[in-house]
């Protein structure tokens, strides 16, 4: 079998290709393409009686406000839903410029997977830009109110709603869809000068590329200052000469010294047959953890699954197209360690992980024995979950490797 | 009769549909033939492997030898790939990586110490690899795997440091090899070298370097065709071996091995997934003895595989 690479030199147009090619030359050249795209909103509307409330309600689609039915639906057939003369977001691109604001470094989920309708209505609605719900209400849809905005303190936009003040609805250079570098996001409101931000960040300079967002929750916050939930100790007893120089943004010892002159085992629990002694900030330690503060226990810096995932997007992309995952995947910690480790997979308790933790505590008693003296024939080791289930993501129900029905038993017992 | 028909429609449909749908040879990477010549894990006298992270193979005596790393031992096999004998030492645990000298000593990396250590054979010594002069970084010096040139100059891998540090055979200092730090190079996973070349791996960049005799990179590509591993192609590259002017790099998650050119032309992909012998369900490490057979470390086994024409 041959594995075929994207985008290699020498490819000619395809199948795909040469289809579009005699789609449009048969448009071109069939007397019914004439009036493809006259006004054919009464003739559609004689049987789609719901159409004609499309233009009752506030922000219209142009093609619906003009009649065009036609410009996207197929009267006749079509392979896709609703008779659309063509995939959703092709249609909609065919329009609306895709190099326009739907690429970049960062891509909202549904633009990357084409899935415009998921937020827009195709015809019309009563909100600004033909969404299906107003302001943040949209957003809320996916991203649980209660993640953004369930504590004490809310920052005014965000408890107004107006998401779009910081964010980018389809696609950004920055970090979370952010419309400008997190250095600067705050700047347009908060000017970073005056007595009163000098003494609140103990006077110390906030001007050299600072984040406000490594201490600063921007939706809401139980404290004052919508400042984050855990806090570095050295940070919260404002003892921040501890790492800094007085007075200074500079550090009193270079990398990861910095952080071992207090947490002076730190290093040592990398030690392991495997290891994540990897790294690409200026201090080791930073790849994974803030200095100062986080939302999350042991400093993450950011959602503990993004945190992973800075490394192992593969597993993250594999675990999104597989159809079955495990439950709370995102939640890394639940079963792996992050600092070193005797065990292939980082598992915290090794081969017994899925049954610690009351997870699955019948593992074992009435399944496919498992353990060092049940050993696998096709690789001569021992047993365990992973031999049977990927729990990473799987095709297969109760993420098992193989068809169980198939081919997943019979690899070991042949007879 | 209808019957006597039907090959000859079969043949004029399968023609007519490779005329309509012509096979995209442009695009295609054959797939590598290969043979397994051996798979260690279990020995009668040698019990299990458990865990075994990396193996070294002895042309001039004729002995291959793994460090069962979960066993704290060193293993050694005779050229039939049979178990001969044991190292174990409580001064040295969970041995990642294993090397022998010249004058027959053996280094590993001492996986719970997080140093190398050397084994001398003849003295029954243990003691740490003397390094002298290695320049300070910015952070301290954390070593990783290692490898030799054949000339017994040590590459060693700088972890925190994202370099690779050069040693002559007396263990002084020859040099420092490292591309520019960016946020994207996050350090190197495995390091081989030979020909006059050094060859270091990114696993998270899917990135591999190749060094001249002085250090610097001569070329850098990357390793993986597409980062999802939804496709199921060439993701997680951990470790890498040189071999014919080819570089060999060995993928953990999709279990594959790629071999590309010096310049980094994929030129074919052999292996995959799974737990029967030749496929590869957890493969952490690979080496290519002179001879042409590759090693490859695969969860709690060695296999030894071939390529064929």
């Amino acid at each position: 079998m041959g594995r075929f690479l994207r985008g290699a030199p020498g490819h000619s147009p395809g199948r795909a290709g040469k289809a579009m090619v005699l789609a449009f030359l048969m448009f071109v050249f069939t007397p019914a393409a004439e009036g493809a795209l006259k006004d054919t909103k009464s003739l559609c509307a004689s049987c789609h009686l719901k159409s004609a409330s499309f233009t009752l309600k506030k922000n219209v689609h142009q093609p619906v406000r003009l009649g065009l039915c036609t410009s996207c639906h197929n009267p006749h057939a079509s392979s896709h839903d609703a008779l659309l003369s063509g995939d959703p977001s092709a249609i909609c691109y065919s329009c609306h410029d895709k190099r326009k604001g739907f690429t970049g470094a960062v891509v909202h989920k549904p633009v990357g997977e084409g899935k415009c309708l998921d937020c827009h209505d195709p015809h019309s609605t009563d909100a600004k830009g033909l969404l299906k719900a107003t302001g943040a209400e949209m957003c809320y849809s996916c991203h649980k109110k209660e993640d953004v905005i369930s504590k004490k303190n809310a920052h005014p936009e965000v408890a107004k709603g107006n998401c779009l003040v910081c964010h980018k609805p389809h696609a950004s250079s920055e970090e979370g869809l952010l419309s400008k570098k997190k250095a600067d996001i705050c700047k347009d409101c908060h000017k970073p000068v005056g007595e009163k931000f000098s003494v609140a960040h103990g006077n110390y300079p906030m001007s050299g590329g600072g984040d406000c967002l490594e201490c600063h929750n921007p939706h809401s916050s139980d404290s004052k200052g919508m400042i984050r939930a855990f806090l570095h100790a050295p940070f919260k007893e404002k003892m921040c000469d501890k790492c800094h120089v007085k007075g200074s943004d500079k550090v009193v010892s270079a990398g990861t010294e910095l952080c071992i002159q207090c947490h002076n085992d730190a290093l040592s629990s990398f030690n392991g047959i495997y290891s994540h002694l990897v790294r690409s900030s200026e201090r080791f330690c930073d790849d994974c953890h803030s200095p100062h503060a986080s939302d999350r226990k042991a400093l993450f810096n950011g959602r503990e699954s993004s945190v992973c995932y800075a490394c192992h997007m593969d597993s993250k992309e594999r675990s999104n197209a597989s159809k079955h995952v495990h439950k709370k995947i995102g939640t890394c910690s639940n079963c792996h360690v992050s600092h070193g480790s005797n065990n292939r997979y980082f598992l915290a308790k090794g081969a017994d992980t899925c049954a610690a933790e009351n997870c699955h505590a019948t593992q074992g008693t009435f399944t496919h024995p498992v353990g060092e003296a049940i050993i696998d024939p096709r690789n001569k080791a021992p047993m365990d979950c992973n031999t049977c289930h990927n729990v990473m993501g799987s095709p297969e129900r109760m993420l098992l490797r193989a068809d169980p029905n198939v081919d997943l038993c019979v690899q070991c017992h042949q007879t | 009769m209808k019957k006597n028909l039907f090959p000859v429609l079969a043949i004029a449909a399968l023609t007519a549909l490779a005329l309509i749908f012509p096979a995209r040879e442009a695009f295609s990477v054959g797939k590598g033939k290969y043979k397994v010549v051996a798979v260690i894990a279990y020995e009668e006298i040698m019990g299990r492997l458990k865990e075994p992270s990396g193996v070294f193979y002895d042309a001039s005596k004729e002995r291959l030898y793994v460090a069962d790393t979960g066993n704290n031992r060193l293993v050694s096999f005779d050229k039939d790939f049979s178990y001969l004998s044991e190292l174990i030492d409580e001064r040295f645990a969970l041995p990642v990586t294993v090397l022998k000298t010249e004058e027959g000593d053996f280094l590993v990396f001492d996986a719970k110490a997080g140093v190398i250590k050397v084994i001398d054979m003849k003295q029954k010594k243990v003691s740490l690899l003397d390094m002298k002069d290695i320049p300070a970084g910015k952070e301290k010096f954390v070593p990783g795997r290692f490898t030799s040139d054949g000339a017994g100059n040590l590459y060693v891998i700088d972890r925190l440091n994202r370099r690779i540090v050069a040693v002559k055979k007396d263990g002084s200092f020859d040099k420092v090899i490292a591309p520019a730090l960016s946020a994207s190079f996050y350090g190197f996973s495995d390091v081989k070298a030979g020909g006059g070349f050094v060859y270091g791996l990114d696993t998270v960049s899917s990135t591999v370097y190749v060094f001249d005799a002085k250090g610097s990179v001569v070329s850098k590509f990357g390793v993986s065709i597409d980062p999802s591993a939804s496709s199921g192609g060439l993701s997680f590259p951990v470790s890498l071996a040189a071999s014919g002017g080819f570089i060999y790099v060995l993928y953990r998650h999709s279990g594959e091995i790629g071999v590309f050119d010096g310049r980094g032309a994929l030129q074919y992909v052999f292996s995959g997934k799974g737990f029967k012998e030749g496929e590869l369900y957890a493969p952490s490490y690979i080496s290519i003895s002179a001879d042409g057979l590759i090693y490859v470390v695969d969860g709690g086994r060695v296999q030894v595989l071939r390529e064929v024409e």
